[in-house]
């Protein structure tokens, strides 16, 4: 469990390896950055988790996903291993082409 | 549906805004005794030298009672009241028109016009308020430099903190303004402490709302300070801070009903437009 997920904005231990996974039927991460550093070369095979170190200070993450035509619900959690996760972010059904959230590291 | 979520975090924060600013304003009118003395005020005016206020106060005491309690008061309950005042018959002389009015009609006759009095007090302690509620929302929100645009951006570039904030903002609280009021006039110290914790509490949860950053001198001071990022956009920076003073001094309760609707047309969006007729 990297993340603390108590406050209003995500925080981690500084360079602490963090792995999301996007939970939705059809739609798949197409690409990441973190801070604008491309970071899509992480996204595994299934295009549903992305795993990477957060350097110390305040982090931008943005996914770019891969939606279907039709809406869906979707959830970003973050994968702690062992069959845990916590979740992060979800949305409604409908079509989101995105997600962007900062990760404060120290 | 994220611009949703971006908005509904941005009425959020602007009710958490107006949380602050009434727990401000509860501070300051203890510390003014605004209600006692715009019932004076209203009662100095209500009878002139027939009904002094000094007498009133003096009835009142002896019920146990101060000033601001008349707010409550009907016309029966003051007709009783005057019935407490000493030596009250010849200053009430004159008061009504026949010269063969008993010195119970007479104050039959004031406590009929009460009604009328204890409206007045009612507008006039409203327009004050609203007075109070415009400056301390205009006060607050430079403080923290909580302008408006830059929030907006930051909420829908980060939308984690923003769905955070839509799910809690409606539960923001520093008591209600009835328990307030009726703390207030025995003691000033309670109200200030309690709300300044609640103050101090709310920022904590809400970082967003105070933006300020660090000189080089280790000193916090807000982002209009000379050289701070608002002078990167003046323009942005004054209009975004107008408009946040003018919607927070609309008050609570008006945001927390908007709060409440947006809340509920993001949920029926959630689960794809909510129950279908059978």
């Amino acid at each position: 469990m990297a993340l603390d997920l108590t406050g209003l904005v995500p925080t981690a231990e500084a360079n602490a390896k963090v792995t999301l996974k996007l939970i939705a039927a059809t739609a798949t991460i197409q690409r990441a950055s973190i801070n604008r550093n491309d970071i899509s070369d992480d996204i595994d095979a299934s295009g549903k988790v992305v795993s990477f170190p957060v350097p110390a200070g305040t982090n931008t993450l943005t996914l770019v996903l891969l939606p279907p035509p039709a809406g869906e619900a979707m959830q970003l959690v973050e994968d702690c291993g062992g069959g845990k996760t916590q979740p992060i972010v979800s949305f409604g059904s409908g079509i989101h082409a995105s997600i962007s959230f900062n990760i404060i590291a120290s | 549906m994220t611009t949703i979520q971006t908005l509904l975090a941005l009425v959020g924060l602007i009710y958490v805004l107006c949380v602050i600013v009434q727990a401000v304003q509860e501070v300051v009118k203890s510390a003014l005794n605004t209600k006692a003395k715009t019932m004076a005020h209203t009662i100095n005016e209500f009878m002139g030298a027939h009904l002094p206020l000094d007498d009133v106060k003096k009835a009142l005491t002896t019920r146990g009672l101060d000033l601001t309690a008349l707010e409550h008061f009907n016309k029966d309950d003051f007709r009783h009241l005057l019935d407490g005042i000493e030596s009250l018959a010849p200053k009430l002389k004159g008061i009504v028109a026949t010269d063969t009015a008993t010195f119970e009609q007479e104050k039959d006759n004031v406590a009929a016009s009460y009604e009328a009095a204890r409206a007045k007090f009612q507008a006039a302690y409203a327009r004050k308020n609203k007075l109070f509620a415009l400056g301390f929302s205009f006060l607050i929100v430079i403080a923290l430099d909580a302008n408006l645009i830059a929030i907006y951006q930051e909420l829908a570039a980060d939308q984690v903190m923003a769905q955070g904030i839509a799910a809690k903002a409606v539960k923001a609280t520093c008591g209600s303004p009835a328990q307030a009021d009726s703390q207030k006039s025995t003691d000033l110290n309670q109200t200030y402490e309690s709300s300044r914790d609640c103050i101090k509490q709310t920022l904590k949860s809400y970082p967003i709302l105070v933006r300020w950053s660090q000189k080089a001198g280790k000193m916090w001071v807000p982002m209009w300070w000379w050289g701070g990022k608002d002078w990167d956009e003046p323009f942005a920076a004054i209009v975004g801070i107008l408009v946040m003073g003018s919607l927070v001094s609309l008050g609570a309760p008006f945001w927390n009903d908007v709060l409440k609707g947006i809340t509920g047309i993001n949920n029926s969006l959630n689960t794809g437009g909510g129950k279908k007729s059978q």
